[in-house]
């Protein structure tokens, strides 16, 4: 019996470990052909969210700060930006999932959305604002809102890969 | 209830750690870090296959969505093509002409002495706010931070951060990016500028113009050297339009920039910049 176990968190382990590669690689290549009004989904963003939602345990923190320096090291401008931002997502994630029916497609759909406008809107402050760089009001309908309907979307595809692949039967 | 202040304490742990990273990593800007060498020595040859699976997914997109306008786009074309021909011809002329008065001066061909490696690129910017990408060929390659990036059609950026087998480049539209520029016709200096509204559009803003300016729309900008990161005379782009400030002390131009930074897949890289 805790063989099975063992065996089934090193599965879960390896395939998480894989999808956050693929997702990685589609994000800076594949995905930037299919951009809709200037925007692209964050793939590794709803991948946190899901994730967290659906474990609710402290593998989440790990994909959360895995993910965000993967973000980090592939593009931004400081190291540790989006990986404090995934962590803090994944920590709030941790703290409801189990309750408000977490394990459901449509509630991780809502929170990727409400999510990507904090993490768009934090990144927008953090880099653009407090440099005196304004231009709020494009920010917010060109860049982070549609951001944040795209990542939305996103979830409906993404969100039963991550489950799949990392939810097993007790 | 214990359970939750463990989770308490790790994220705190967790975020306080981030923290001094991100500290180091603003102290430290430019170099790659270690995690980031090896991270970009594991991704980038998955990133360059993937990179052409994501090029040929765009071109579809383009090439379904701009299917109406080809029929007008080749008559403007073919009558470009006629008006280039004369042009080349003009400009024969003048090459050769050059040619023998460099030869007179003894004077080297500045392309002659540039130091230029040619560069794929192999994964762009995650996010939806900078504009960067990867290039396959690093500091092994001899390429350093600050190099010069252009393509066939004028300047792309400088190279921001460089690892063993590849380098970020930072993009002249990126709201980071500065450029010291010269208009060609009015000998007029001027700094090209990133802007976030308009780094979408493939456009940058061009400052520090005199009140009176004299620029007219389709004036050509180049590098003017100035600021020892660009070399001096590499194309940027066009003036798209001039705007007075909100105060009305000064104008500005809106930069049509030369390359298309959404289509371009390969790069040059000017090795030790000038």
């Amino acid at each position: 019996m805790n063989q099975m176990f063992q065996n089934k968190a090193v599965f879960k382990f390896l395939l998480t470990a894989i999808l956050i590669f693929v997702l990685t690689i589609l994000q800076t290549t594949v995905i930037q052909g299919i951009e809709v009004f200037h925007v692209i989904p964050n793939l590794l963003l709803i991948t946190v969210v899901c994730y967290s939602l659906l474990h609710g345990d402290y593998s989440a923190l790990v994909v959360g700060v895995v993910c965000g320096f993967l973000l980090d090291i592939n593009g931004g401008r400081v190291v540790g930006m989006n990986a404090l931002l995934c962590t803090v997502l994944a920590y709030v994630c941790i703290c409801v999932s189990g309750s408000l029916y977490s394990n459901n497609g449509l509630i991780a759909m809502i929170f990727v959305l409400i999510f990507s406008l904090f993490y768009e809107l934090i990144v927008y402050i953090f880099y653009f604002a407090i440099w005196g760089q304004g231009a709020f009001f494009y920010a917010l309908f060109c860049k982070i809102l549609p951001a944040a309907v795209y990542n939305g979307l996103a979830t409906i595809l993404l969100y039963p890969l991550v489950r799949r692949l990392t939810v097993f039967n007790q | 209830m214990r359970n939750r202040r463990k989770l308490h304490v790790t994220v705190i742990s967790i975020c306080t750690v981030i923290l001094v990273v991100m500290g180091i990593s603003f102290a430290t800007r430019g170099s790659s870090s270690a995690s980031g060498n090896v991270l970009g020595g594991v991704f980038s040859p998955v990133q360059d296959f993937f990179s052409s699976i994501g090029n040929g997914v765009s071109g579809f997109f383009g090439f379904v969505f701009d299917m109406k306008d080809f029929q007008q786009e080749n008559l403007e074309l073919k009558d470009q093509v006629d008006q280039l021909s004369a042009r080349v011809r003009e400009l024969e002329a003048y090459e050769k002409e050059n040619e023998r008065l460099r030869q007179m001066l003894d004077f080297k061909a500045s392309s002659g002495e540039q130091d230029i490696v040619g560069c794929e690129i192999i994964a762009k910017d995650p996010g939806n706010w900078f504009y960067s990408f990867t290039i396959d060929k690093g500091s092994d390659d001899g390429i350093s931070v600050n190099d010069t990036v252009m393509s066939g059609y004028g300047l792309v950026g400088r190279v921001s951060e460089v690892g063993a087998s590849w380098a970020k480049v930072q993009t002249i539209v990126d709201t980071d990016s500065s450029v010291g520029a010269l208009v060609t016709r009015t000998q007029e200096y001027a700094i090209v500028d990133g802007d976030l509204t308009l780094a979408d559009k493939g456009q940058c803003t061009m400052s520090a113009l005199v009140k009176d300016t004299s620029l007219i729309l389709g004036d050509t900008v180049v590098t003017s050297g100035l600021g020892d990161v660009f070399p001096e005379g590499i194309l940027i782009g066009t003036v798209a339009e001039i705007k007075s400030d909100s105060m009305g002390y000064s104008q500005y131009a809106v930069i049509d920039m030369a390359v298309d930074l959404k289509k371009i897949q390969e790069v040059m890289v000017i090795r030790n910049g000038r």
